[in-house]
């Protein structure tokens, strides 16, 4: 058990060093972030000092290794347009958009169980026909139009919600929170019907029937524990997703989360809290990805034979 | 009282030394202004008002020009709603939006007013650092200056100071208001008007705009409540520059303590006072009860900023802000018609235009630059792509500002004559162009672009334009790679035709930048004009000498000459507003509709 989570541990330092090794080349690819800092009106003069300043005259390499060396002690530099360590800065917002994200997932995984389970163990039935409608809607519906149409109809037709901001009361919660979860929700329905499904087919099922067990404890003790396997990995993947999500969630809403963070920072190409940003959502996205491995020896001891 | 101003003015009359030296082959004497207005840039606050999605789209998109061969002419297609505009050169449009009618819901506790993007916030709230126009319309409502424009944009009225009079060419002198006090109680007073005024020209303090102001040598205290204000030379557009948000007044104790202090904290002498503020967040203020003048209707005001333009649309819509900036043309109907809130429109202070690469074939000859703006089909574009939502001009000035030529008529829509003059040019079959473009920083200007591209193609023009990205532009602009026509954008902000020709036109700017092509203009008959005008104190003859520059700088065809932008204003019911022509919201302007 030691040897497994130490051996999937080091798959994580190699990821997030690869995440952000991909970043530093990316951000650099898009060019110059002085001049724009400087504006239109900076002089070549201005410009050459201020790159010196910023340590950006030196050769690519040489940026990147001192960018590593930074980077493994959480020291992202200063941002380049707002006040404060880089690192400071995605963190003061993180905050938000982990809150938004953990309702969104919350919503997903409550409600796509019940559905899933309900619809798989009334296969065919108009329910079913129902939810399975909903799922390929909720996969297919662009995330920002859904946004848009929530807000038209909750907010500005019926006025039931707020039509943006963040603010730590329910309320403002719903909507952002509907939309990040919807494709997310209608994926792991999908999953949860066609899981159950084979399940409630194995033998053992048949067995407990056999037995004069309650339909009910048959499906959520036996089936729901079994079928719940796949599902755990897939979680751990939405989580990543809604992390990504949440950027396009959070500008719609107005959600002043790292996700509006990250799409100010690069139109203002300030590559300190870019990188931050990104290194954030990659830990993050593997933290929870080595929790689910490690929960996953709990739900299925076959695992850490391999 | 003691006061530290750390001014170095040693340094400062080097710095100013150095910049004579380094251009005096092209012209002797611009010195210290000629620095001054270089960096006078209000020109690109950073102000997208698209929605992001669309803005991120890719950069490298080459849009489909026109073919030439199928000339078939595709009108453009106005809606039959839009209204012919029949303004006068020089005056300012004016729109026939609805008055405020009747407010639905409670009377608001707060007035929300909203913008697309946060202020630049390098400075934090110190008002006289910033070049910022979104940091300029928060921090007035706390800070005020010695003078100030009126609406229309030309008249210069009191503010702080009672009257003034010009002593000399060197100095001015102002009478002070005897009763105001500054937010944390203490006196204003001609000191604190010389320290108010230095400190954006010290070292420790200096802002962006620092060269801007570099003209002014001094402020003499001469007593309590006179000071006089000197200049280097003589400069015809001090008042102009006095009336610069960087030349607000602030409580000198306090900010001469901690320099730092103005950056988080606010103590000037304006109708509000700051109530809660920290970085990317609202800015709250309260109404200043012992403020001088006519205290304002609304007790509190937030300022705040929707990025997301239908989410700002939405927010007008329910009610949750009360002005908001940048409304899309096409929602203007839809939002008229709902209860409780309307559209107000005024023509901006900001003129959009193409810079032409005027050394590069074909565009090195006046002709083909003539009849590229004669094949625009600028006002069409304005009817149809802005629905009306612009105000054409001919050159590059906006009506009010001084210097403005009343007699010259834009270059109208003429395909024909277009043709004939590339004939003469020696293009019989044509020529092809690119046109270099961005999108999403100001109303519908993709759209603009693509469809005066279209345009051009009855007159043979073939246009071809590429969309970048706008940082992406400006580093093409510096490394040369964009012959043609590349966009800009100006929103002079003295009002004076001199801080439009010359941080644009002038060869002192092209050279500081090296020749490349964010400045690709520099015409030695043109920069006499403008030249001479700068240190010209007689206002007739400074005026003709601007009609003079705005004809051969038209007859030339330096650029694709555009429109002012009309800036388009979401408002609910419960508040009453004029809109104005500086893109200025202020709660002190406004009143609730009881």
């Amino acid at each position: 058990m030691g040897r497994y989570i130490l051996r999937r541990s080091i798959h994580a330092v190699f990821v997030i060093l690869g995440v952000i090794t991909a970043v530093f080349v990316i951000t650099n690819l898009t060019g110059d972030p002085v001049e724009l800092m400087l504006g239109e009106q900076a002089s070549q003069a201005d410009i050459e000092r201020v790159r010196a300043e910023l340590g950006m005259d030196r050769p690519l390499y040489i940026q990147y290794v001192n960018f590593l060396a930074d980077a493994v002690r959480g020291d992202f530099q200063d941002s380049l347009r707002f006040q404060g360590g880089a690192m400071e800065v995605v963190l003061s917002r993180f905050p938000r958009t982990l809150m938004l994200a953990g309702v969104a997932l919350a919503i997903s995984v409550v409600l796509s169980i019940t559905l899933g389970t309900i619809a798989a163990v009334k296969r065919h039935s108009p329910i079913d026909n129902v939810v399975m409608f909903l799922a390929l809607l909720g996969q297919s519906i662009p995330n920002f139009w859904l946004g848009i149409m929530l807000i038209l109809i909750f907010a500005v037709n019926l006025g039931l919600t707020p039509s943006q901001g963040y603010a730590p009361s329910p309320i403002h919660f719903v909507l952002p929170a509907i939309t990040l979860a919807a494709p997310g929700l209608a994926r792991l329905t999908r999953l949860t019907r066609s899981g159950m499904l084979d399940v409630l087919s194995e033998d053992y099922v048949r067995s407990a029937r056999a037995k004069g067990l309650q339909e009910q404890t048959i499906v959520i003790r036996h089936a729901l524990k079994n079928a719940s396997i796949p599902l755990v990995t897939v979680i751990g993947l939405d989580f990543g997703i809604l992390l990504g999500g949440a950027i396009i969630t959070e500008q719609i809403f107005q959600w002043n989360g790292v996700g509006q963070l990250l799409v100010e920072a690069i139109h203002a190409r300030d590559f300190p809290v870019i990188q931050a940003a990104v290194f954030i959502i990659a830990l993050s996205f593997v933290v929870i990805n080595l929790l689910v491995d490690i929960l996953y020896t709990w739900l299925d001891p076959r695992v850490r034979l391999e | 009282m003691v006061f530290k101003h750390n001014i170095d003015f040693e340094k400062l009359s080097k710095l100013a030394h150095k910049n004579l030296s380094r251009r005096s082959f092209i012209l002797g004497s611009a010195g210290v202004i000629g620095a001054g207005l270089i960096a006078a840039c209000e020109a690109d606050d950073d102000e997208p008002v698209d929605d992001t999605a669309e803005a991120v789209e890719d950069d490298d998109d080459e849009e489909p020009a026109a073919e030439p061969e199928d000339d078939e002419e595709e009108e453009l297609e106005v809606d039959d709603d839009v209204p012919e505009d029949d303004t006068e050169i020089g005056e300012v449009r004016q729109f026939d939006d609805p008055e405020p009618g009747e407010p639905t819901g409670d009377q608001p506790e707060e007035l929300v007013l909203a913008w697309g993007t946060f202020p630049s916030t390098d400075w934090g709230i110190d008002p006289q650092r910033h070049v910022n126009t979104i940091a300029e319309n928060w921090l007035r409502h706390m800070y005020e200056p010695l003078i100030q424009y009126d609406r229309d944009l030309e008249t210069i009225s009191p503010v702080l100071a009672t009257d003034w009079e010009r002593v000399d060419d060197l100095t001015v002198e102002f009478n002070l208001r005897e009763d105001v006090v500054f937010h944390n109680g203490e006196e204003f007073n001609a000191e604190a008007v010389r320290f108010s005024l230095l400190r954006p020209l010290a070292d420790e303090t200096a802002g962006d705009s620092r060269s801007t102001y570099a003209v002014i040598d001094d402020v003499e205290v001469v007593d309590d409540y006179t000071v006089r204000v000197i200049t280097g030379q003589p400069d015809p557009a001090l008042l102009s520059r006095l009336t610069g948000f960087h030349m607000t007044i602030i409580a000198p104790e306090w900010a001469g303590a901690d320099p730092e202090a103005p950056q988080t904290e606010a103590n000037g002498t304006g109708p509000y006072q700051l109530a809660e503020w920290s970085e990317r967040e609202d800015l709250v203020m309260e109404r200043f009860d012992d403020y001088w003048g006519d205290l304002p209707d609304i007790e509190r005001v937030r300022c705040t900023v929707l990025s997301e333009q239908s989410t700002r649309v939405s927010a007008v819509r329910t009610g949750e802000v009360h002005v908001a900036k940048d409304m899309p043309p096409e929602e203007i109907d839809s939002m008229n018609q709902e209860d409780g809130i309307r559209i107000a429109r005024a023509v901006s202070n900001r003129v959009p235009f193409y810079f032409i690469t005027t050394e590069v074939e074909p565009y090195d000859d006046p002709r083909v630059r003539q009849a590229i703006n004669l094949a625009a089909n600028v006002e069409g574009v304005i009817q149809a792509i802005l629905q009306g939502n612009g105000q054409r001009v001919s050159t590059i000035l906006p009506v009010w500002a001084f210097g403005f030529d009343e007699t010259l008529e834009p270059y109208p829509h003429d395909p024909e004559r277009a043709r004939e003059l590339l004939e003469e040019a020696g293009y019989p079959d044509g020529i092809d162009i690119q046109l270099w473009h961005i999108e999403g920083r100001y109303t519908k200007d993709r759209e603009v672009a693509e469809a005066m591209a279209q345009e051009m193609a009855a007159a043979g023009i073939n246009c071809t334009t590429e969309l970048r990205e706008w940082a992406t532009l400006v580093d093409m602009q510096r490394s040369q790679d964009t012959p043609g026509l590349i966009f800009a954008s100006w929103g002079n902000w003295i009002f004076d035709a001199d801080n439009s020709f010359f941080p644009l036109f002038s060869c002192l700017e092209a050279e500081d930048r090296d020749f490349d092509w964010t400045r690709p203009y520099c015409d030695e008959e043109f920069e006499e004009i403008i030249e001479e005008a700068r240190y010209e104190l007689d206002e007739e003859r400074r005026a003709e000498l601007y009609a003079d520059a705005q004809q051969y700088m038209y007859d030339e065809a330096a650029a694709l000459f555009m429109y002012q932008l009309v800036d388009i204003f979401g408002v609910n019911d419960w508040v009453v507003w004029e809109p104005r022509h500086d893109e200025m919201m202020w709660a002190h302007d406004m009143s609730w509709n009881t």
